[in-house]
C-alpha cells in the first residue's frame, strides 16, 4: 500500500496525488497496483461519507482525481473497467432529462472499481433491455427527479423481466423523489439515496456484501 | 409580517410563524404545476401569463377548499433561467403542452466567467448571460411576469386566497452552481476557491435588493430564500462553512430588516446545519423543507426557534393512497406542530399528485384540530 497516494487522494490533495502516481510509475510500479492503491482511497472516502464524516463534494472530487490519475498513467477508465468488481447500466429514465445525479453516481461507482454504461437522459425502455443484455450487466441504476417518470421506471423494470433478465439483474432506482417504499411497489430492489449508497447496493448486488 | 387579523386563515399563519399557540395547524399549498393539471388547464397555458398561473392557483385552493394559503400566487419557467443560469424545457416549445417543465443544466458558463463577473459586476454579466447564452429575450419574458405583480396580488385578494411569497431571492452559490453545473462547480470550489469568492463578493452585494424591495411594496407576507444545490449534503463543512453560510444568514436578515419573513426554502437535507439556524432572528422565520432534511430534528433544534413548514414527500403525495396521506400528515402534525407548524408538500405538489391526496393533506389538520 502506497500511504502516500491514498492519504493524499483521501484528502482531497489533487496535485499530491497526480506527483505520486507519477512517482510510483517513474519507480516502476505496476498500473494495476497504483490503481488498487487509488481504490483504497476510494473505499476510505466512500467509509468517511457512510460516517457522516464526508459529504458529496468529496465524492464528486475524489472520483475527479481518480480520472485523473488514471490519465497520468496514460490509461483512461477501461484500464480501471478491467477485472471489475461487476457492471452497471445506467440511465435517467424515458420522459426525464436530469442528470445530476445520474453522473455523480457514475462517477463514484466507476471510481470504486465498478464498471459503468452510462445510457444518458430520457432513456427508452428498450435501450436499458439491449444494454443489459450487450454488456451482461449484474446491475440496473434507474433515475428520475420527476414523479411523472415513475411509470417510465415500471415499465422499465416490466420490459427486463419480460426479456427474462429480471432475475439475472439488479434493479435499483435512485433520484429526489424515490424511496424504498417507491421501489418494493415499483419492483425494484432498491433505492438508493446517494451515490455511495449506490456503491454499497451494487456492491451488494454483485458481491454479497457491503462495498 | 402578517398583520393579526380577523381572518382566521392569517392568524393561523401568523401566530404559526411566531411560535405561538394556534386553533388548527395551518395547511399551505405550493402547488405549482400541480394547480394547472388538476384545473385542467394545459402547462403551456399555465406558463403563458403570470395571471394564468394565478387564475390555476386560485381554481385549484378553491377545489381543495380548506388550505389556509398557497405559497406563491403565480409562476414563470423563466424564473429559472433567472435563479439558475440554465436552460429550461418548456412545455409547448420544447416538450408537448402538458409535458412538465425541466431544467437542463448543461454548463453554459465557463471558469473565465468568473473573471467577466468580477469586471463587468453581475446585473450586466447576468443580462447578457440570459439572452446571449439561454435564449434571446428570456430577460425580457421574466422581467414581464415580474411586472405582473400588482395583478396577481389583486387576482388573489379579490379570490380571498392567502398567499405567503411574491418572491425568491438567492444566493450567488445557486446561479453560479446552475450556470456551471453542479459537478464542474464542485470542482472549481476545490480548484480556484478564491476566484469563486471574488465573483461571490462583486455579485452579493445589492444582487437581492430589488426583489426585496419589490415583495414589500407588493405586500408580500414573505420571501423566498432559495436553497437547493447548496445544501449540507451536497458539501464539505468548510465548503458549506465559507461558500453559502455567509450569504444565506446576510440574506435572511436583510429580509427581516424589510419586514418580510424569511422563508427559508431548503430542498436537500441541510441537517448538518440546522444548529447553525439559530443564529437568525427567533420568532420571524420560517423553514421549508422537502422530506429530505431529518424534520423531527429540525423540530428537537430548531422548535423553538423558529416555523417549520413541510414536508408530506412528493412521492407520497403521487403515488399513495388518501388514507397514506392522511396518515403521514397525523404523524407529521403530532410530531412537529401543532406549534410553529405549517403542514406543506414537500417542496411542489408533484404535477400527477391526484387531487383525493392533497384534500387528504388538508383533512388531516382539519382533523388534528378536533
Amino acid at each position: 500500500m502506497n500511504e502516500t497516494l491514498t492519504s493524499a487522494l483521501v484528502e482531497m490533495r489533487e496535485d499530491d496525488v497526480l506527483a505520486a502516481v507519477g512517482a510510483a510509475k517513474a519507480a516502476g510500479m505496476a498500473a494495476t497496483d497504483i490503481i488498487a492503491d487509488l481504490q483504497a482511497g476510494m473505499k476510505t472516502i466512500g467509509d468517511k461519507y457512510e460516517a457522516g464524516e464526508y459529504f458529496l463534494s468529496e465524492l464528486i472530487m475524489s472520483a475527479e482525481i481518480f480520472k485523473r490519475a488514471l490519465a497520468e498513467l496514460g490509461l483512461d477508465q477501461s484500464a480501471a473497467d478491467t477485472g471489475a468488481r461487476g457492471t452497471v447500466v445506467l440511465g435517467t429514465v424515458h420522459t426525464d432529462i436530469h442528470d445530476i445525479g445520474k453522473n455523480i453516481v457514475a462517477s463514484v461507482l466507476s471510481a470504486n472499481g465498478f464498471r459503468v454504461v452510462d445510457l444518458g437522459v430520457d432513456v427508452p425502455v428498450e435501450k436499458f433491455v439491449a444494454a443489459v443484455k450487450e454488456h451482461s450487466a449484474q446491475v440496473v441504476g434507474l433515475s428520475c427527479l420527476l414523479t411523472t417518470a415513475f411509470p417510465a421506471m415500471q415499465e422499465t423494470i416490466e420490459a427486463l423481466a419480460a426479456a427474462g433478465l429480471r432475475d439475472k439483474v439488479t434493479v435499483v432506482i435512485g433520484g429526489g423523489p424515490v424511496s424504498d417504499d417507491l421501489a418494493e411497489q415499483l419492483g425494484a430492489d432498491g433505492a438508493g439515496a446517494s451515490a455511495q449508497e449506490a456503491v454499497n447496493l451494487a456492491a451488494k448486488a454483485v458481491e454479497g456484501g457491503a462495498a | 409580517m402578517i398583520a393579526p387579523s380577523s381572518d382566521p386563515r392569517w392568524e393561523r399563519l401568523r401566530k404559526a410563524v411566531a411560535l405561538e399557540p394556534v386553533d388548527k395547524v395551518p395547511v399551505c399549498l405550493e402547488g405549482v404545476a400541480w394547480c394547472a393539471r388538476v384545473t385542467g388547464m394545459t402547462l403551456e397555458e399555465f406558463l403563458s401569463d403570470a395571471t394564468k398561473a394565478t387564475k390555476a392557483n386560485i381554481d385549484a385552493f378553491r377545489l381543495v377548499g380548506n388550505a389556509d394559503c398557497a405559497n406563491n400566487p403565480s409562476f414563470a419557467s423563466s424564473s429559472l433561467n433567472f435563479l439558475w443560469m440554465t436552460g429550461v424545457k418548456r412545455p409547448g416549445y420544447e416538450l408537448g403542452p402538458d409535458e412538465p417543465w425541466q431544467v437542463e443544466e448543461s454548463g453554459l458558463m465557463t471558469p473565465e466567467d468568473y473573471d467577466r463577473i468580477i469586471e463587468m459586476g453581475w446585473p450586466a454579466f447576468q443580462a447578457e448571460f440570459l439572452n446571449e447564452r439561454i435564449r434571446p429575450g428570456v430577460l425580457d419574458e421574466f422581467l414581464e411576469f415580474l411586472g405582473k405583480g400588482p395583478s396577481v396580488v389583486e387576482q388573489a385578494k379579490a379570490a380571498d386566497m392567502p398567499f405567503l411569497s411574491m418572491g425568491i431571492i438567492i444566493q450567488p452559490f445557486e446561479p453560479l452552481c446552475g450556470g456551471r453545473t453542479f459537478t464542474q462547480f464542485i470542482l472549481d470550489l476545490y480548484r480556484m476557491p478564491d476566484k469563486v469568492e471574488q465573483a461571490m463578493q462583486v455579485m452579493f452585494p445589492g444582487m437581492n435588493d430589488a426583489a426585496i424591495a419589490g415583495c414589500a411594496a407588493l405586500g408580500s407576507p414573505g420571501v423566498w430564500i432559495g436553497g437547493w444545490r447548496s445544501a449540507s449534503r451536497m458539501l464539505a463543512q468548510p465548503l458549506w462553512d465559507r461558500f453559502v453560510w455567509p450569504y444565506i444568514k446576510e440574506l435572511t436578515l436583510q429580509v427581516d430588516a424589510a419586514g418580510l419573513i424569511p422563508i427559508l426554502h431548503f430542498d436537500s437535507d441541510w441537517t448538518r446545519d440546522l444548529p447553525r439556524l439559530l443564529e437568525l432572528p427567533a420568532g420571524r422565520c420560517v423553514l421549508s423543507l422537502d422530506s429530505m432534511t431529518d424534520i423531527r430534528k429540525a423540530k428537537e433544534i430548531l422548535g423553538d426557534h423558529m416555523c417549520i413548514m413541510g414536508d408530506v414527500p412528493p412521492a407520497l403525495l403521487s403515488s399513495g393512497t388518501p388514507d397514506q396521506v392522511r396518515e403521514h400528515c397525523t404523524r407529521l402534525i403530532r410530531d412537529i406542530g401543532p406549534t410553529g407548524y405549517i403542514l406543506q408538500s414537500g417542496c411542489d405538489i408533484p404535477v400527477d399528485a391526484p387531487l383525493e391526496n392533497v384534500k387528504a393533506m388538508a383533512d388531516a389538520a382539519e382533523a388534528a384540530a378536533g
